[in-house]
């Protein structure tokens, strides 16, 4: 009887871990054949067969190629940079915003969150004609200002931090402001530290969207020193490719490598913060 | 907590008010030139080192690129848009079928008083012909930085599958196709035997066939149609001979992907590719190029590749500018570009020169079967008018249908010669 | 509620302007103020100004325009690209919408079912979803060379000949879905994962008591019935995202080969900023704001029935 039972068991996990192991394979492959490629030299490259490790080892040229060929850690900076500065100016504009519609009364304010919740319809790309006209009018295309100013409204924090402002009982609000606390110290010393994880959450949603984005800096940015990474890594492909696989894939490598050590290294507050952040 | 998020917001927030202070003024003591060039998987090495020794070598002018684009197309589109919000580049690398595009739009400052304060283009060195291929209306308006050919690249060691070689190459296309088979039989799955980059930049070898069999795309008055001819003809039939005889639909990397991966016997291309092909190829077969196979007595070949425009506005930029472009097509550079690209050059001195370029042709016979060419060079054709880059994405369209045996030149002539008709502006007469 | 006399707010950084005085009202509006700016004009602005440019004529870099009426929107629903696009893209969401939910649910399941491995496995799933899409794209792109490209040297090993994916009007879209759901199928994935984990133990057991303790049985009775509103969102979601694809486009085929993966967005991004019809590029705009409201919208309130009432 527990024979069976625990048979049943052993080729149920075998079975799952089968399954899951052909799912991550698939989800894995793109990345490992990208490693193996930019180690390899051209003829391996091109050749027939398997092998995920090179036999000749050649990543240090095709590494060294792809980082002479185009300014990527400049790349990876700007990328930085303007995650950041997005994120921080986010902060900014939501924190009050989302506080207010969370714990003030005022005239005007459900039509103000409804006005939020039809922003979060919109996908961003449709404003881009306007967003651009708008940017050339103050001729700040092709300056990090492009990257950056059209970011900084963000319906999704305004909502995620409303909610989360919302669920912190108004009993402690009016102790503080008993205790004479003004509303910015009472954002900055109570709502703030009481949300931090969905903070956390909406930083890693901003930064992996902004980070990650093709689309709008391929309209608003032309020069290769203020290039974001998924713009940046574009330099090396062009119609006639076919040449510098080697040094192609090591680029990939570069631009792909901080998100995802970033995440391999934070991984559960990345997901925690992502269930947390949908949940509500 | 509260200190980590003060201590990040604050200075990440100046930092950033103070970087978009900065990207949105340039106020600068020397300067710098803006400069936009194409096919970056070609050119990035080269184009960085020649800024490089070009700033060295003029500590007050820097140069500074912009992304670079995929194609010469993307390029044009891109500068149209720049003329539109007032960002143009000082100095790009055009495809030189692209002169008339910009200058008719008022884009490209003309450059003879530049060659002529430095003593002149054949001083200075360059190819009559190749020089001539950067004037419009009789003024000049690029100068040559990479030219190149269409040349067939053959793999020997494939060839000799079916028993042939590289000097016995059939000088039509019919019996080009019909050795493709050959091989393809003889070396097993995998392997093409024939493939036609017909998805070239602005159309450059369907012009070769049409040119090749001594006929022209536009007329002499340079806004009706000419290749609505026999030649023209025989130039789409040619092309749907390509498709009849199940020629795979790969794309231009693709197919040099493939070439050099050994999987491809003859592939008609642009020079271009020929030192980066050597490169990939490593020795793993032969490699061997072999001249465009000409259909007619005054069979001519379209000269492609780009001229070195400037498009600054401002005096001190211009000349700036000039020094620049000067350099890049000088001995030096077209020596650096040489080494690197299969193009040819336009600077004869970089070629006379022993210790630039003078043994380099010696030591490289790939690379000196479009040199030998350049005696049958003609205009690479671009279509004037508004449509010029629809026009190039209608041509495209109608080859692709028929290398894809979708359809027949008899269909696809008047088609093409209607849509392409429509796109034209009306002849100034 | 008692109204509270406030102190003076010790000053936002943001305003430096004395404020209104006393009560909720002032500081709200305050509070919002910039926010609200913003909204107005990044946001609700510029939808405004798309539906003004789509009824003129202008260009850019001109100053004058004229209204036109209709006329972009008859230009765009007469061309043929147009309606290829939108197929594609509906297509495109026909695909991907159900492989990333199927395939995240299966996956979330699996990996729930026993504590072997989770984190791993969890993060595996994962990482497609924080990789940067155009680079990941030209990775693909190599794998899918027609030759020398791994897939099809698997499938030739197998005995299968491949096809040049990217290049033949047949497949190329399919391609592009497959990429597609390979990126969001670890995100659907974690969405499920903690839909999983919020269900309660007890609901188990007293379906167990009822009879029903078989893995399909549990499936039916308790998990998915409960995963109901989290399955909605996921759904939601990624229609919205599918709509919004164009990285993998723009890198792999551009929309060729003749239109066969010509999405939406990126014939917005073609017409607007490679060919400068901004006349245009602003009514498909309107189309393709139009057309994601509604379809989330109905999704919504079609999925919400469903989870509510089933």
């Amino acid at each position: 009887m527990i024979a069976r039972v625990s048979d049943r068991r052993l080729a149920g996990r075998l079975a799952r871990h089968a399954i899951l192991i052909l799912t991550a394979a698939f989800a894995l492959l793109p990345f490992l054949w990208m490693v193996s490629l930019s180690l390899k030299p051209p003829q391996e490259i091109f050749q027939a067969g398997f092998r995920l490790w090179p036999t000749v080892f050649h990543g240090g040229e095709n590494y060294r190629v792809a980082l002479t060929a185009a300014p990527m850690f400049r790349f990876l900076l700007n990328g930085l940079l303007v995650c950041a500065a997005i994120f921080a100016l986010q902060l900014l504009v939501c924190i009050p915003c989302a506080y207010a519609l969370a714990k003030l009364r005022f005239r005007g304010r459900d039509t103000l969150f409804s006005a939020v919740l039809v922003g979060l319809l919109l996908p961003p790309q449709a404003l881009a004609i306007p967003h651009f006209v708008l940017l050339n009018v103050f001729g700040l295309l092709d300056t990090y200002a492009a990257l950056i100013l059209p970011w900084v409204i963000s319906t999704f924090g305004i909502f995620l931090l409303r909610q989360f402002f919302r669920s912190i009982p108004d009993e402690i609000i009016h102790a503080a402001r008993l205790d004479g606390l003004g509303e910015f110290e009472i954002i900055w010393r109570i709502m703030i530290p009481m949300t931090a994880p969905a903070l956390a959450a909406f930083g890693i949603f901003s930064v992996v969207a902004h980070w990650n984005d093709l689309f709008w800096p391929l309209i608003a940015v032309r020069r290769e020193e203020i290039s974001t990474p998924a713009l940046g890594i574009l330099l090396f492909r062009d119609d006639e490719a076919g040449q510098f696989l080697g040094p192609l894939m090591a680029g990939a490598v570069i631009i792909v490598a901080p998100l995802l050590a970033a995440f391999l290294i934070a991984q559960r507050r990345f997901i925690d913060g992502l269930a947390v952040t949908t949940m509500k | 907590m509260l200190d980590q998020i003060a201590a990040r917001v604050g200075p990440v927030l100046a930092g950033a008010v103070a970087l978009m202070a900065i990207g949105a003024t340039s106020a600068r003591a020397e300067v710098t030139l803006d400069v936009l060039y194409s096919t970056p998987g070609t050119f990035n090495a080269l184009q960085q080192e020649l800024a490089k020794r070009f700033t060295e070598a003029n500590p007050d002018i820097k140069v500074k690129f912009r992304n670079p684009v995929a194609s010469y197309e993307e390029a044009a589109q891109q500068i149209l848009r720049d003329q539109i919000t007032g960002r143009l580049p000082d100095v790009a690398f055009n495809g030189i079928n692209q002169i008339s595009l910009f200058v008719d739009r008022g884009l490209g400052a003309p450059l003879d008083g530049f060659a002529t304060a430095d003593g002149g283009l054949a001083e200075l060195g360059y190819y009559p012909t190749l020089a001539e291929l950067g004037k419009y209306k009789g003024k000049l308006y690029g100068l040559p930085f990479a030219v190149s050919t269409p040349v067939l690249y053959v793999n020997a060691d494939l060839l000799a599958k079916a028993g042939t070689d590289a000097s016995a190459l059939p000088k039509t296309w019919p019996e080009l196709l019909a050795l493709g088979k050959t091989i393809e039989a003889k070396a097993g799955t995998g392997v093409t035997g024939f493939y036609y980059q017909w998805e070239q930049t602005g159309n450059w070898l369907f012009q070769s066939l049409v040119t090749s069999k001594g006929g022209r795309m536009l007329k002499a008055d340079g806004c009706s149609i000419a290749f609505d001819d026999a030649n023209g003809k025989w130039a789409l039939q040619t092309l749907e001979g390509f498709g009849k005889s199940g020629m795979p639909n790969l794309g231009l990397g693709q197919a040099r992907q493939s070439f050099v991966a050994g999987n491809i016997a003859i592939l008609a291309d642009s020079t271009s590719y020929v030192a980066a092909a050597e490169r990939q190829i490593g020795g793993r077969f032969q490699f061997k190029t072999v001249v465009f196979p000409l259909a007619g007595a005054d069979g001519r070949l379209p000269a492609g590749g780009n001229v070195a425009m400037v498009f600054a506005k401002d005096a001190e930029r211009q000349k700036a500018a000039w020094k620049y472009v000067k350099f890049v097509t000088g001995p030096v550079g077209q020596t650096a570009m040489v080494n690197t690209t299969g193009y040819m050059p336009g600077n004869e001195i970089a070629v006379k020169t022993p210790d630039l370029l003078g043994a380099f042709y010696a030591k490289s016979p790939n690379h000196m079967t479009s040199i030998q060419q350049l005696p049958v060079l003609t205009e690479w054709a671009s279509f004037p008018g508004d449509n010029s880059l629809k026009i190039i994405e209608v041509i495209k369209h109608h080859m692709e249908s028929l290398v894809t045996a979708k359809r027949t030149a008899d269909q696809v002539m008047p088609e093409l010669v209607g849509a392409v008709s429509g796109l034209l502006p009306k002849c100034a007469g | 509620m008692t109204v509270i006399e406030q102190d003076r707010p010790h000053g936002f950084a943001m305003k430096a302007s004395a404020t209104k005085g006393s009560g909720e009202h002032g500081l709200g509006w305050l509070a919002v103020s910039p926010a609200l700016l913003l909204l107005v004009g990044l946001l609700f602005g510029p939808v405004a100004a798309v539906v003004l440019f789509s009824l003129t004529d202008w260009q850019l870099g001109s100053t004058v325009f004229h209204f036109i009426g209709t006329a972009n929107f008859k230009a765009l629903f007469s061309d043929p690209t147009f309606w290829k696009a939108l197929s594609n893209t509906l297509i495109y969401a026909a695909i991907v919408v159900p492989g990333t939910v199927l395939l995240g649910l299966v996956v979330a399941l699996l990996i729930e079912a026993s504590p072997g491995l989770r984190g791993f496995y969890r993060a595996a799933h994962f990482l497609p979803v924080m990789s940067t899409m155009s680079a990941m794209a030209i990775v693909w792109g190599t794998m899918l060379h027609p030759t020398i490209g791994l897939v099809n040297r698997a499938l030739g090993v197998m005995g299968i000949s491949g096809v040049n994916w990217l290049r033949d009007e047949r497949t190329a879209l399919l391609a592009l879905a497959v990429i597609g759901i390979w990126q969001g199928f670890g995100f659907a994935m974690v969405l499920f994962v903690s839909g999983l984990k919020a269900v309660p133990q007890q609901l188990y057991d007293a379906a167990a008591v009822d009879g029903a303790d078989g893995i399909l049985d549990r499936l039916r009775f308790v998990t998915l019935p409960m995963l109901g509103p989290v399955t909605m969102f996921v759904v939601i979601l990624t229609a919205k995202r599918s709509f919004e694809v164009f990285d993998s486009v723009r890198v792999l085929t551009q929309g060729g080969p003749n239109y066969a993966s010509e999405v939406l967005l990126h014939r917005l991004y073609t017409e607007s900023f490679d060919f400068l019809h901004m006349g245009y590029g602003a009514a498909l705009t309107v189309v393709y704001l139009a057309i994601i409201v509604l379809l989330t919208l109905t999704q919504a309130r079609l999925l919400d029935r469903r989870v509510h009432y089933s």
